[in-house]
């Protein structure tokens, strides 16, 4: 224990004073900084926007007759938008644009067809939208004008809608969908970038020969245990610096956040939260002591990207499982159910089942169940592989070499 | 303090790499382990250090197995390096603290090893910046750092400059002194010469020969004298014995040992000038050769 706490001091404070743990913390912290600053630029942004009176210019071609009720209509949808109804050619109308005099038009050749004039249509379009929107329900309106019906009967079946109310006694998938995904997000790269650090950092010792001297004077596992646990609280560290940083830029750009946007995503509930820390922990060792045994095994630094591949390819099927189901809103289909249940995507496969969906408390202590017995396995393994490794120099063992000297 | 090994052995899958190794030291010896390439000594030394298990063999002190909490062992691998881009005072707390020192014991003893090794100027400086000689004391200080009962030095001497080797060699007769337990291993044979009593050669596995130096030397037939005079050519015709000239030196091969007081007392008879007489004994590299050139 106490050659535990001795290992677990000089890592950590090695962390710290690491360059790569620094400038990825200044990061961390600009960009909390700038995230929770968005609001504060965005509405100084509104009010430039404004007086520029930059707005969009569409040119109308109505071949219809319902020109100017089109035009008003149009601008009501829209905000910064200008309908001139004019008389143009197609080809004339094109010129217009590609010269810049307008920025798209709409030549609408009769009540049921139109076409949109536009340089490059952006991935959401919305004038056509709205321009569909408008032709279709006067089109509808004169396909039943037509039938007979008389203009308020018209009226009143083109404003049919229907109310509901939605009565939600699990949890708000929209609403968690952000929170979950984010708390994955922070999950997958953090296990990526410590674990790479856990194994650079075991196989540096080894390339400087400085393990020779450190497995004569200590115990593996007081060695790697300190190791896996200083960068777990190093990385806890930056974690929290990072969030300060976010919720001190959240105070001071408080007034300028909308009620009810950027806020909503802390407004989970408190279990949900714990299950995230709990979940993140136990994804942490589970890799953590995977990757410093992958570390030992390799003594060269150039060694390491090949050897951790398998590992980095398991923890990247996890991720692409869970975000997949995520992404779907289906968080339990069969595939990710399963997956909740693997100890190695177990962490964000389950993490996202308790976010967006009600998972029955047998299940998940099947899985913390699971993943602390894998831990323990692993961490068992991993000092085996640990005190094997470190004295095996020369060519970066294969699997079956490592289960061969685990054998003797 | 007696430290035993007995009947050790150790395979790596099939390959048989102890079998059957004794080895024996008391407190203020030191014991030369000697062995070619892949003989198996680095093997012994992590066994001692229980960096591995052994398959069967005990390793014991004082007739008892050996317990690692009480018994302090100090090593110096063959392989050198420690954290190239850490300060030479923070590391050694750190090895210190990691052998179960205070910080303030490990301060003291720091300070001690440095200034006895000459290396106060660069308390503070980072390892890399050091010369592989001085890197080296570095790591000498970390295996002595405790006071340990047991002192296991793979190769200390490769790569050290003749003061700095004075200095190790010095360092060396005071551990012995102080009643600890030394074992070398090294293939420079001059150095464990100097200072082991004792000497165990390892070959495929197994010791081939032990015991004490000058016992080993002994058992040698002592027939070859070389003689040196002032004028070599003239006396060599003249002795009653097979004789050639070797350098600057006259070696004369007698039919046993007795009759080296017959060759003296002819050289007494001749009226010349004679320098020295020695009774050729084999040095240790003659007999480490004839040991273990049976490959491994």
């Amino acid at each position: 224990m106490e050659q535990f706490l001795v290992v677990f001091k000089h890592e950590y404070t090695m962390f710290l004073k690491n360059k790569i743990f620094m400038v990825m913390s200044i990061i961390g912290i600009v960009g909390a900084l700038i995230l929770t600053s968005i609001p504060r630029f965005a509405s100084m942004f509104d009010l430039g926007g404004d007086s520029n009176g930059s707005r969009d210019t569409v040119v109308l071609v109505d071949n219809t007759g319902n020109g100017q009720s089109i035009k008003t209509m149009m601008e009501d949808a829209m905000g910064h938008i200008e309908v001139f109804v004019g008389n143009f050619s197609q080809v004339e109308l094109e010129n217009k644009i590609r010269d810049g005099e307008y920025s798209s038009g709409f030549i609408i050749d009769s009540i049921n067809h139109y076409s949109y004039i536009v340089e490059s249509q952006e991935l959401y379009d919305s004038k056509n939208m709205v321009m569909q929107e408008i032709l279709k329900v006067q089109y509808q309106n004169y396909l039943m004008l037509e039938s007979g019906l008389s203009a308020a009967q018209a009226a009143n079946v083109l404003s049919a809608t229907v109310t509901n109310d939605v009565v939600e006694i699990g949890v708000d998938q929209a609403q968690n969908f952000l929170f979950t995904y984010i708390m994955i997000m922070f999950l997958y790269v953090v296990i990526m970038i410590y674990g790479q650090l856990i194994a650079t950092n075991v196989a540096s010792e080894k390339t400087s020969r400085a393990m020779e001297m450190l497995i004569t004077c200590a115990k593996p596992r007081s060695l790697m245990f300190g190791k896996i646990f200083a960068s777990g609280c190093a990385g806890l560290t930056q974690l929290m610096t990072i969030i300060c940083a976010a919720y001190g830029g959240y105070l001071l750009n408080r007034e300028y956040l909308i009620e009810g946007s950027f806020m909503e995503i802390f407004n989970v509930s408190v279990s949900t939260l714990i299950f995230g820390v709990v979940f993140f922990l136990l994804g942490y060792f589970l890799y953590a002591f995977l990757y410093g045994a992958i570390g030992s095994t390799v003594s060269k630094i150039e060694d390491i990207s090949p050897a951790v591949m398998p590992v980095t390819f398991l923890f990247i099927i996890g991720f692409m499982i869970t975000i997949m189901g995520t992404s779907s809103g289906d968080v339990n289909s069969t595939l990710v159910f399963i997956s909740s249940f693997i100890p190695f995507f177990a962490p964000m496969a389950m993490l996202a089942r308790i976010g967006m969906s009600v998972v029955p408390p047998y299940q998940i202590a099947i899985t913390i169940v699971i993943l602390l017995l894998t831990i323990v396995l692993i961490g068992y393994m991993a000092t085996k592989i640990y005190r094997l490794g470190v004295m095996h120099y020369g060519n970066r063992m294969k699997l079956k070499d490592i289960f061969k000297a685990l054998r003797d | 303090m007696e430290f035993q090994i007995e009947n050790l052995h150790k395979s790596f899958g099939s390959k048989k790499v102890l079998q059957g190794v004794d080895l024996h030291v008391v407190s203020g010896e030191a014991l030369g382990l000697l062995g070619r390439n892949g003989a198996g000594k680095t093997t012994i030394i992590r066994i001692i250090l229980d960096l591995f298990g052994s398959d069967q063999g005990r390793i014991m002190i004082d007739g008892k197995d050996i317990g690692r909490d009480k018994i302090k062992i100090g090593y110096l691998p063959e392989e050198r390096g420690l954290y190239p881009k850490k300060k030479i005072d923070e590391q050694l707390v750190y090895f210190g603290m990691l052998k179960g020192m205070s910080k303030k014991a490990a301060l003291k003893s720091i300070d001690y090893y440095l200034d006895r090794l000459d290396m106060n100027c660069y308390k503070s400086a980072k390892l890399e910046t050091l010369s592989k000689g001085n890197q080296q004391k570095i790591q000498l200080i970390v295996a002595l750092l405790n006071d340990p009962d047991i002192v296991i030095l793979d190769e200390p001497f490769s790569g050290l400059d003749p003061v700095t080797a004075q200095l190790l060699k010095e360092i060396v007769i005071e551990l012995i002194d102080d009643n600890k337990i030394v074992i070398f291993s090294s293939h420079q044979m001059n150095y464990i010469e100097e200072f082991c009593n004792n000497i165990a050669i390892l070959n495929n596995g197994r010791i081939v020969l032990d015991g004490k130096i000058d016992e080993i030397k002994r058992s040698y037939p002592r027939n070859r004298i070389k003689i040196k005079t002032a004028n070599n050519e003239e006396i060599i015709g003249k002795l009653g014995f097979p004789a050639a000239i070797s350098g600057q030196n006259i070696i004369v091969e007698l039919e046993n040992e007795i009759q080296t007081t017959d060759l003296l007392k002819e050289l007494a008879s001749l009226d010349i000038v004679l320098e020295s007489f020695n009774v050729i004994e084999p040095t240790l590299n003659d007999v480490f050769v004839e040991y273990t050139k049976e490959g491994i």
